[in-house]
């Protein structure tokens, strides 16, 4: 251990099978700031954290969660090189005490690794009310390796897992026999010259059997069941309800539906009265600056620009964190493998992966998050797939859009055209889906092979911290990009000296006016809305805001506000409006997400396609439904 | 009655029946992920469930339950526990001492009585 003794800190690894409460227990010992789920597969990259015990501190690695080292898949991938390359100090073995068995292979193949070894047999609360009772110590003399009981979400042995690292670090002496160790001579044709194997290479096919043998004697040998192994767990009678071929869909749908209710209702007095409170602060910055005599550009640059701006996005704040926070939940509690799994059939159907239902769903509340969210999915080509069609997938800063509009001419009706656009959105993704899985290769991954998780009720704590996770690339989107953009807006619409503001002399208008005869086929060839386009493509939610600098309400006004509605009932018709609607979802990622784009898939091609096919589509789509709208006698 | 054991695909299981994998005949990447995940040649299964729409399937093996497509599900050969498909209530009718143990001496114990 050259390269151990010749770092300044010690590393600790934290490894350990999806689902074993790898990451709460790398968040109790860090306190950091991360993802826990109970969807395997969502810690894709290593985390990094530190702690600090007594006088001493290491720096801790979170590694992705794998069943096994052996493979190519990425997550395997990357903890493998991590441990055979970086060789931490020590590896804490995250272990499911509910399965030891299962666990227990991967133990094995670390320790044939020669990887020193703590082990945390963490959820041993929950082995215990399943009335499993390990003997730790016999565990302990079988594998050769300190053990810890632990109880992460609790932070339950962490104190104790702590000092066990730590001692182990200070010691690195050699391990007494053991089971593992004894048995070498086994796999004499895989060891290297040392007897000891260890790296990649020797981690072939042959040793799954083996290992799996020697983990289940030694599960065998150490746990005492009380109760009735063949008996129904908790988690099996929840899903033959769940799973039910009559009710599983009728759930779903009602999940869904649920969660959606759940964060348009809740987000909608959250969002206005955060709205009056920006608005009442843009009114009382523009007092008191009146009073002292400043400019009144600057003071309607900061009040209505920067101000009434940010208002406006702040406004988005509550849907995305409730949506984030609905989807955290029902993850941590387990019904996403569920749902990934009914939805793999009707996912199959348009070339996609059960697993792809996560991006899509995410994707409601922001399209950055829902393409991150497709680092899951095993097979590149259902990953590239999944992140060129989440743009189609109506995020959250269309909606002030829709309802801006649906207000407008389908009062009555608001809820309906609302839903269709959202509706719209999904059946183009998965056709577009079904269009590119035609021309994309097939990889050989492209399979479905899930674990699903024992359901088990959700740490509030875990969830929020998840939700934050996923709803601070939106904060963060907003609090760069589209806060420089709506200054630019502003500034164009105030600019040349001398122009109107929002008036056709000015750039804004100016801009749009080029545009507008292209949209004229599609029944709203009017610069306003073309500049209102083409500012929505740095972000949708600008879509509203430019509409109402260029009508001269101001870029925050709220959708409801009365003159921006009056102004857009003289400029379009009810058909017209709807067209516009629907060029407003398709026709362009916002720049946020043209940039995840580029960076996700590592491809110029691929996120020249991302923004080109949807501007086709939401053209064409636009001037299909005024002109068949109009045939038919649609005003 | 007996029930055919001559193997048969992961999929071919009847609902709830249990066999034990002989071969997992798979291409690499996805054999190699499947005998990670615990589905080795020698483990026992059992089919757990079916996704409403008839795919995938929901497999129990080691204490853990995964679901995987039929086309996945086609290249494992079990070799199925006659008797095993039995129903949740015979099982409970059979009370807890009905092992896995005891529904091979029971297999063996029908082969007699039918031979005769």
């Amino acid at each position: 251990m050259n390269d151990a003794s010749a770092r300044a800190i010690p590393v600790i690894a934290i490894a350990g099978n999806p689902n074993s409460g790898k990451t709460a227990l790398f968040n109790a010992i860090t306190g950091a700031r991360q993802h826990v789920g109970n969807w395997p597969g969502v810690t894709v990259e290593k985390k990094e954290g530190r702690v600090t015990r007594g006088d001493r501190s290491a720096l801790v690695v979170d590694l992705p969660g794998t069943y096994g080292l052996g493979s190519q898949a990425l997550d395997e991938t990357i903890a493998r090189d991590f441990i055979t390359r970086e060789r931490p100090d020590i590896v804490i073995n995250v272990v499911d005490s509910t399965n030891l068995e299962r666990n227990l292979y991967l133990t094995i193949q670390l320790l044939d690794m020669g990887v020193p070894l703590v082990m945390a047999l963490n959820m041993f609360d929950e082995a215990e009310a399943l009335g499993l009772d390990i003997d730790v110590e016999e565990l302990s003399k079988a594998l050769g390796a300190r053990i810890v009981p632990t109880v992460a979400v609790r932070r339950q042995g962490i104190g104790e897992l702590l000092d066990a690292a730590f001692a182990a670090i200070s010691a690195q002496s050699t391990q007494g026999d053991s089971l593992v160790q004894s048995r070498e001579s086994q796999y004499s044709v895989e060891a290297d010259g040392s007897g000891r194997l260890h790296g990649s290479a020797k981690l072939h096919d042959p040793a799954i059997e083996p290992r799996y043998k020697l983990a289940a004697e030694i599960a065998q040998s150490v746990v005492a069941s009380a109760s009735d192994r063949a008996a129904e767990s908790p988690s099996q009678r929840i899903d033959r309800v769940v799973l039910n071929p009559w009710l599983a869909y009728p759930i779903f749908f009602g999940v869904v539906w649920a969660m959606f209710q759940f964060t348009f209702s809740l987000s909608e007095p959250v969002a206005g009265w955060l709205g009056g409170a920006i608005g009442a602060f843009g009114g009382w910055v523009a007092h008191v600056l009146g009073a002292t005599g400043a400019p009144e550009v600057a003071v309607a640059f900061l009040v209505d620009g920067i101000i009434a701006g940010l208002g406006a996005l702040l406004e988005f704040a509550p849907p995305i964190f409730l949506l984030f926070f609905a989807i955290s939940f029902l993850e941590d509690i387990g019904y996403m493998a569920r749902a990934a799994l009914i939805s793999d059939r009707l996912m199959d159907a348009v070339g996609l992966h059960g697993k792809a239902f996560i991006p899509m769903i995410l994707g409601f509340g922001c399209n950055v998050t829902g393409i991150l969210a497709a680092r899951s999915l095993d097979s590149r080509r259902d990953r590239l797939v999944s992140i060129l069609v989440n743009p189609l997938i109506s995020c959250s800063a269309r909606l002030p859009v829709y309802v801006l509009f649906a207000s407008a001419f389908f009062p009555e009706r608001r809820g309906l055209v609302v839903f269709s656009l959202y509706a719209l959105g999904v059946v183009l993704a998965a056709l577009v889906a079904k269009v590119l899985s035609v021309f994309i290769r097939p990889d050989a991954s492209s399979t479905f092979v899930m674990e699903l998780p024992p359901y088990r009720m959700p740490r509030i704590s875990g969830v929020l911290i998840q939700t934050w996770e996923r709803g601070r690339e939106f904060l963060h989107k907003a609090g760069t990009v589209i806060l420089l953009a709506v200054v630019v807006v502003w500034a164009l619409s105030n600019l040349p000296p001398g122009a109107a503001p929002g008036s056709p002399e000015s750039l804004i208008g100016r801009i749009g006016g080029v545009m507008a005869p292209l949209l004229k086929p599609a029944g709203f060839g009017r610069w306003q809305a073309a500049a209102a386009l083409v500012f929505g493509a740095i972000a949708k939610e600008l879509i509203v805001g430019t509409l109402g600098v260029l009508y001269g309400s101001g870029v925050g006004s709220a959708p409801g506000s009365a003159s921006l509605v009056s102004a857009i009932q003289a400029n379009w018709t009810p058909l017209s409006a709807y067209a516009f609607l629907v060029m407003s979802l398709v026709y362009m990622p916002c720049v946020a997400t043209i940039a995840t784009i580029r960076r996700e898939t590592g491809s110029r091609a691929w996120t020249a396609f991302a923004m080109a096919y949807p501007l086709v589509l939401g053209w064409a789509l636009a001037v299909i439904v005024y002109q068949v709208g109009r045939l038919i006698g649609l005003a | 009655m007996i029930k055919d054991d001559r193997p048969t695909s992961l999929d071919g299981l009847d609902l709830g029946e249990r066999g034990t994998i002989i071969r997992v005949g798979c291409p690499g990447p996805l054999r190699r992920r499947l005998m990670d995940m615990g589905l080795t040649p020698g483990t026992e299964v059992r089919l757990e469930g079916v996704a409403p729409l008839g795919d995938p399937i929901i497999v129990s093996a080691r204490g853990s339950r995964l679901g995987l497509r039929r086309a996945e599900a086609a290249s494992i050969t079990v070799s199925p526990w006659p008797d095993s498909a039995c129903t949740d209530r015979c099982r409970r009718r059979h009370g807890r001492g009905w092992s896995n143990a005891a529904s091979r001496r029971m297999r063996v114990f029908r082969a007699e009585v039918s031979r005769h």
